[in-house]
């Protein structure tokens, strides 16, 4: 296994594609650094996929740095801790930075001068070596960890797939700006591939694959480094002891480096997965069916963090970045920190700007009220100025033009899919045909909104017709269990009026019966009125007998 | 004797009458099988309101499927007027404002302290969404509720609410595009 070489080539490749300028070296020469915490922090209660987690705690209740203040009751979800030791301010809604504006629920904590606590919040463990997959995982979902590359699924749930042969790493970072999995494995190579090795042996995965760009070169050698310096040890063990099966580093999984030339969106999990192995994953189907997990940098990073620091996560590295800037770079950032504080600190000058980026310019959202908060998928925020001369991004909003059909999309997407097609189908809201074209395969990649001369804000009508649909879909669900409960009701209606009519029924047939019952019984009847007649006729005879005798009295006196 | 032939008729008698209701029944259930029925049945909204001026959507289908007009529905409103010509081969009309315009979406809310338990709206909701016992405080199941406003009529009190459904964070829906100017909405827009 040590004789395998640490880098390879990726094998394979995915269509489409762009090369976006990449204004990556405005952030990624400085060394990672902290912040001063922001006196005021709003931490969502919805940062991840799945339900929104429920607070633990009460406003003006003291709460301590790490703290669980906010815990994932049923179903999928996520713990949130706090960033801050501080005192609960409110709890309620909150801006957020949603994308409609809306503000959603969340919990807003003042900081208080106690910053140096550090306590641990979550259960220790033994080495993790020695840990079952179980209690490795539980300390995973009580760290609250969720996918840091963007999708915020929670970590925990994706490291209970079955069958997983290879973990992949997808250190790609393939966005234009963002460079915190670049510093980050530049800095601290052998924390991520000891989180890596924490999630390999969670899902019992035989080799771990990192995948990354070629132009992160510094990032490549140290994590090549790291690794060579791994399988020396490894070597070391198994020489001493001439037995490999009885040591643990005979069962560790294998290391090695994948190396894909640098095109957005090769970051996207099933583009990672193609690039790596050559094989695509089969339509509706997950990554496991291939054997496959993809982990993000950031994210075991954080695993790295829980299981052997029993720290959760309360922070995480953001790209701070954008012409407006003084001195871009990878900061640790509590969530919940507001944009306002972050401007503050970078000195960005607010005449200049209109709106920031969070995420990266291709799948990011501009976001132009500066109360959202830092959450767990913030992993970049771009502070731009509004106009620019030189070439830049900049958040722009003109009407664009008719498609000309040319078909630069079609050849930019990723997944293969008809942009031109999606976009004419949700332009004239034909939903069947939308869905049948493929838009739920669209992963919001935004290369053909780059390509395309019409300046079409593509991806605006995917996510657009993915709602609406959505909504149609909800609207006959409920229409459908509404049409059931009048049906069951109707039938109950019918029912009662058939057991009244049946009762009503019933009863003039008792009626009728009881009738019958007398009219067939004339003898009875006319024996009682002779015998009625018979008992006068006795009276009368008996009076006249008492008379004559008292009458003959009277005479006898 | 004779009292023993007549309950045994009459016996007889009742479960005649059972069973042609029970065969009439099914006649009946045959005929709301009509498939065209069921196709009109699944387009229209199922709010049962009744402002079509049939006791609800299965008989207004009916009728569709004899002729009558397709817009008379409110609450399906325009696209379900299209859907309806399209099923039918028809031409698209404009909604029939006498029996209501197209609204948003509602939902009863009973403001529980005022209510005197008179169970009247119970008996008037079309998809049994109240729940209640005579003389106690009733409540509308929200997720039930068609927000067809059949119970506010008959309350007694006048304690029934039926306020517009707010959107919230979970049910925000991204807006037609060609519809909005507003840069909070629209994802980032890349010039190089
Ligand atoms: S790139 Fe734009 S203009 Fe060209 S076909 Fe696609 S949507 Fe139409
Ligand atoms: S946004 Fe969707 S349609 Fe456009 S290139 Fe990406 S995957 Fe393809
Ligand atoms: S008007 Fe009301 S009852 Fe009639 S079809 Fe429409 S929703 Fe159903
Ligand atoms: S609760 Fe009222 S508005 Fe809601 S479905 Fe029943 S009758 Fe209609
Ligand atoms: S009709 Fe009005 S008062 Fe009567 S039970 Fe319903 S809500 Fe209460």
């Amino acid at each position: 296994m040590t004789d395998l070489p640490i880098i390879e080539k990726a094998k394979g490749h995915f269509h489409g594609g762009v090369h976006p300028q990449e204004f990556k070296s405005i952030s990624n020469q400085a060394e990672i650094s902290a912040l001063p915490s922001p006196s005021n922090l709003v931490i969502p209660l919805q940062q991840h996929i799945g339900n929104a987690s429920q607070p633990i705690v009460n406003v003006g209740e003291t709460v301590e740095k790490g703290q669980l203040i906010a815990s994932c009751t049923s179903g999928l979800g996520a713990n949130i801790h706090a960033p801050v030791s501080g005192i609960v301010k409110s709890i309620g809604p909150h801006h957020t930075g949603h994308p409609s504006g809306l503000p959603t629920a969340a919990i807003e904590l003042e900081t208080n001068d106690q910053q140096n606590l550090n306590s641990e919040y979550l259960p220790r463990l033994n080495h993790w070596r020695e840990e079952t997959s179980d209690n490795l995982r539980n300390c995973i979902k009580n760290a609250g960890i969720v996918g840091l590359g963007g999708a915020t699924f929670p970590t925990e749930a994706k490291l209970k797939t079955a069958n997983i042969k290879t973990l992949i790493v997808n250190a790609m970072e393939c966005e234009p700006y963002i460079t915190c999995d670049d510093r980050l494995l530049r800095e601290h190579p052998e924390q991520v591939i000891e989180g890596s090795q924490i999630a390999a042996k969670i899902v019992n995965a035989t080799e771990i694959i990192f995948a990354i760009e070629d132009n992160k070169p510094e990032a490549i050698s140290s994590l090549e480094k790291a690794i060579r310096l791994i399988r020396e040890a490894q070597k070391s063990t198994i020489d001493s002891s001439g037995e490999p099966k009885n040591s643990s580093a005979g069962t560790e999984p294998s290391l090695r480096i994948v190396i894909a030339p640098t095109k957005y969106p090769s970051g996207g999990e099933k583009q990672t997965i193609e690039l790596v192995t050559g094989k695509q994953v089969p339509k509706d189907q997950l990554p496991a069916s291939l054997g496959l997990l993809v982990q993000n940098v950031a994210t075991l990073h954080s695993i790295y963090n829980a299981v052997v620091n029993q720290k959760p996560l309360t922070e995480r590295l953001v790209t701070i970045t954008g012409d407006l800037v003084n001195k871009p770079g990878n900061y640790w950032i509590p969530f919940g920190t507001k944009l306002t504080h972050l401007i503050e600190t970078f000195e960005v000058d607010r005449k200049k700007i209109s709106a920031a980026i969070l995420g990266g310019p291709m799948m990011g959202q501009s976001i132009s009220n500066f109360d959202t908060p830092v959450t767990k998928s913030t992993n970049c925020i771009i502070f731009n100025r509004t106009q620019s001369n030189e070439k830049s991004w900049v958040i722009e909003t003109k009407p664009h033009q008719a498609c000309i059909r040319c078909s630069e999309c079609q050849q930019a997407c990723p997944v293969d899919l008809l942009p031109q097609q999606l976009y004419w189908f949700s332009e004239s809201k034909q939903w069947e045909p939308l869905e049948k074209q493929g838009l739920f395969d669209c992963i919001e990649c935004g290369a053909c909104a780059y390509v395309c001369p019409s300046e079409i804000p593509l991806v605006h009508y995917y996510r657009f017709g993915k709602s609406e649909i959505r909504k149609n879909k909800a609207n006959q669900e409920k229409a459908e269990k509404a049409k059931q409960r009048f049906e069951f009701r109707e039938m109950r209606l019918a029912r009662a009026k058939e057991e009244r009519a049946m009762k009503h029924k019933k009863a003039a047939e008792e009626r009728k019966k009881a009738a019958n019952n007398q009219q067939e019984d004339p003898s009875g009847k006319q024996a009682a009125i002779n015998r009625a007649l018979e008992r006068v006729k006795q009276k009368k005879a008996g009076l006249a007998q008492s008379q004559t005798t008292q009458d003959s009295g009277e005479a006898n006196e | 004797m004779q009292e023993f032939l007549i309950a045994t008729l009459t016996l007889v008698t009742i479960a005649f009458v059972c069973g042609s209701l029970l065969g009439f029944a099914s006649v009946k259930f045959k005929v709301e099988g009509n498939p065209i029925v069921d196709q009109i049945n699944d387009i229209l909204p199922q709010t049962q309101c009744g402002q079509c001026g049939h006791p609800g959507c299965k008989p207004y289908a009916e009728a569709i499927a004899a002729g009558e007009a397709i817009n008379r529905c409110p609450p399906g409103g325009e696209a379900g007027i299209k859907a309806l010509a399209e099923l039918l081969d028809m031409e698209v009309v404009e909604l029939d404002e006498s029996c209501g315009e197209e609204s948003l979406p509602r939902v009863a809310v009973i403001r529980e302290d005022e209510c005197i338990g008179c169970t009247k709206c119970i008996q008037a909701c079309p998809v049994d969404a109240i729940v209640g016992a005579a003389k106690l405080m009733h409540t509308v199941i929200a997720s039930e509720c068609t927000g067809c406003d059949l119970c506010v009529p008959p309350c007694p009190v006048d304690c029934i609410d039926m306020p517009i459904i707010e959107t919230t964070s979970q049910d925000w829906r991204w807006p037609d595009p060609k519809t909005v100017s507003d840069p909070q909405v629209i994802p980032v827009k890349v010039v190089t």
